[in-house]
């Protein structure tokens, strides 16, 4: 999945990039990242007022 | 899944885009509400939409996948119970008791058949994710049942489960066994073959119309095959000294043998029309227990070319022999999981027999079982999520079915005498 996190930690923007076929799978990975926001402030040398990040979720066991 | 912002510091500006891998995210069980199903009018008995609704939960609870939410949490009264359109539904009243996703239905039921229709939702977005009607013959309750909790796993993790399969096993009593096979939620219990002899491993064709296995009948030990929906015979492979039954290709067309006609006992590979046999193994030391890989490249078997029993595997010539266990002594029963990423055997460790897996190069074992009994024969279900093996105690036997890391086993079936060599069928159509 991708997504954005402005200075202040808050998820601006989260969504899938590549989906895996299993929607419950798919599903969870989006709303763990919407649980885990707001993250910590964006540290002071990030000069940008976000950064853009992606995720990677992988799992055996709910493929 | 909560661990991104420890990441984060990994970031900086002059990058334009970090990928983070997550590995593994610990597995949680998917929390489901199933309502009783409406009854349409004039359904006999009134109770259907209960059966149908207790059939479907506890289908769903057999994966180890689900998390069957009891219905005495249900909030939603009576009369919004009935409802079955997302815009009608309070999904608040959902979410507020952890459902993430609710089935609700409707069910008529005649003397000729059972007309079911089915309403999947994800409760967290408030949408429908299918709905689908049902037919079948008016006594085919589990029918229904099982095609709507193999459909709501197809929608939610896109595999049909292994709802409609069966487990086939070895019952002895005293010096006579015989086959037995019972449905995977525990039901239809049959005794298969009338040999009252000696039998040993059975093994279902992938289409599931055939059962091969070796016996005593004739007082030595031969294999057969039987075709199960017309209750024939033929024997296959009667060679001199040990026939013993491996297992049939994924096409069905070949089935593994052992056999010892050539001295010591060797694996070959019998072709099922033609009953054309190919020698593969050729080596002073015994190799048995042969099982294909998912996709029938390559084979796994059992030699003790090194001095004590030990899981090999090899292409399907025969070639590339390549030892993947080293950990005990005595290891055995390999089996090849359908989705192709691990291998399961039984092995000796604090003298009792428990069941292991591996990767296929012999990497990541894990010892999956570790109570006091004796834990033998694994076999895979279709979907490679779950696995059957035997449980013996020197007063019980049982058949027991645990998720492939593990987790959650529960007894199929037991009895006080002997049990062995459980085999998981394929998916009937």
């Amino acid at each position: 999945m991708e997504g954005s996190i402005a200075r202040n930690g808050g998820l601006q923007y989260g969504g899938l990039e590549k989906r895996s076929g299993n929607r419950y799978f798919d599903d969870s990975a989006l709303r763990a990242v919407k649980k885990s926001s707001p993250f910590p402030p964006l540290p002071y040398w990030v000069r940008d007022n976000n950064i853009e990040i992606g995720i990677r979720f992988h799992s055996s066991e709910l493929r | 899944m909560c661990v991104l912002f420890a990441l984060l510091t990994l970031l900086n500006s002059a990058i334009a885009k970090v990928y983070v891998d997550i590995d593994s995210p610990a597995f949680k069980t998917i929390p489901i509400a199933i309502c009783d199903f409406n009854v349409a009018a004039a359904t006999q008995p009134s109770s259907a939409g209960i059966t149908l609704a207790d059939d479907v939960r506890n289908d769903l609870s057999l994966t180890g996948i689900f998390n069957v939410l009891n219905k005495k949490s249900f909030l939603e009264d009576r009369d919004s119970l009935a409802f079955v359109s997302a815009d009608k539904i309070r999904f608040s009243d959902w979410t507020a008791i952890g459902a993430d996703h609710l089935l609700k239905g409707r069910v008529m039921r005649n003397d000729l058949e059972i007309v079911a229709d089915a309403y999947l939702f994800d409760v967290t977005r408030g949408e429908i994710i299918f709905q689908k009607k049902y037919r079948a013959a008016s006594d085919k309750f589990k029918n229904v049942a099982r095609a709507i909790a193999s459909d709501i796993m197809l929608a939610l993790i896109n595999d049909a489960g292994d709802f409609n399969t069966k487990i086939a096993f070895v019952s002895k009593k005293g010096l006579k066994s015989d086959i037995v096979s019972v449905s995977y939620d525990g039901t239809d219990v049959k005794n298969v073959t009338n040999h009252q002899s000696i039998l040993m491993a059975p093994r279902w064709s992938p289409d599931g119309h055939w059962l091969a296995f070796t016996s005593f009948k004739r007082g030595r030990p031969e294999i057969y095959l039987r075709n199960l929906a017309k209750g024939t015979e033929q024997r296959i492979a009667a060679y001199e000294g040990l026939n013993l039954c491996g297992s049939f290709s994924p096409d069905g067309k070949k089935l593994l043998l052992t056999l010892s006609k050539d001295r010591n006992e060797e694996i070959y590979v019998l072709d099922v029309n033609g009953l054309t046999l190919k020698r593969l193994t050729n080596n002073y030391a015994i190799d048995v227990s042969p099982a294909w890989s998912s996709d029938g490249r390559k084979i796994v078997f059992v030699s003790n070319r090194a001095g004590s029993p030990q899981i090999y595997t090899m292409d399907a010539e025969g070639n590339h022999v390549k030892r993947i266990t080293y950990k005990g002594s005595y290891n055995s029963s390999p089996a090849w999981s359908p989705r192709g990423d691990r291998i399961v055997y039984e092995g000796l460790t604090n003298g009792k027999y428990q069941i292991f897996s591996t990767d296929e190069d012999g990497n990541n074992p894990v010892q999956l079982t570790s109570d006091a009994a004796n834990n033998e024969s694994p076999s895979w279900s279709p979907s490679g999520r779950q696995i059957v093996y035997v449980s013996r105690t020197p007063s019980k036997s049982r058949i027991v079915i645990m998720n492939a890391n593990g987790s959650s086993p529960r007894m199929l079936y037991e009895q006080n005498h002997k049990l062995i060599t459980p085999a998981w069928s394929g998916r009937f159509q």
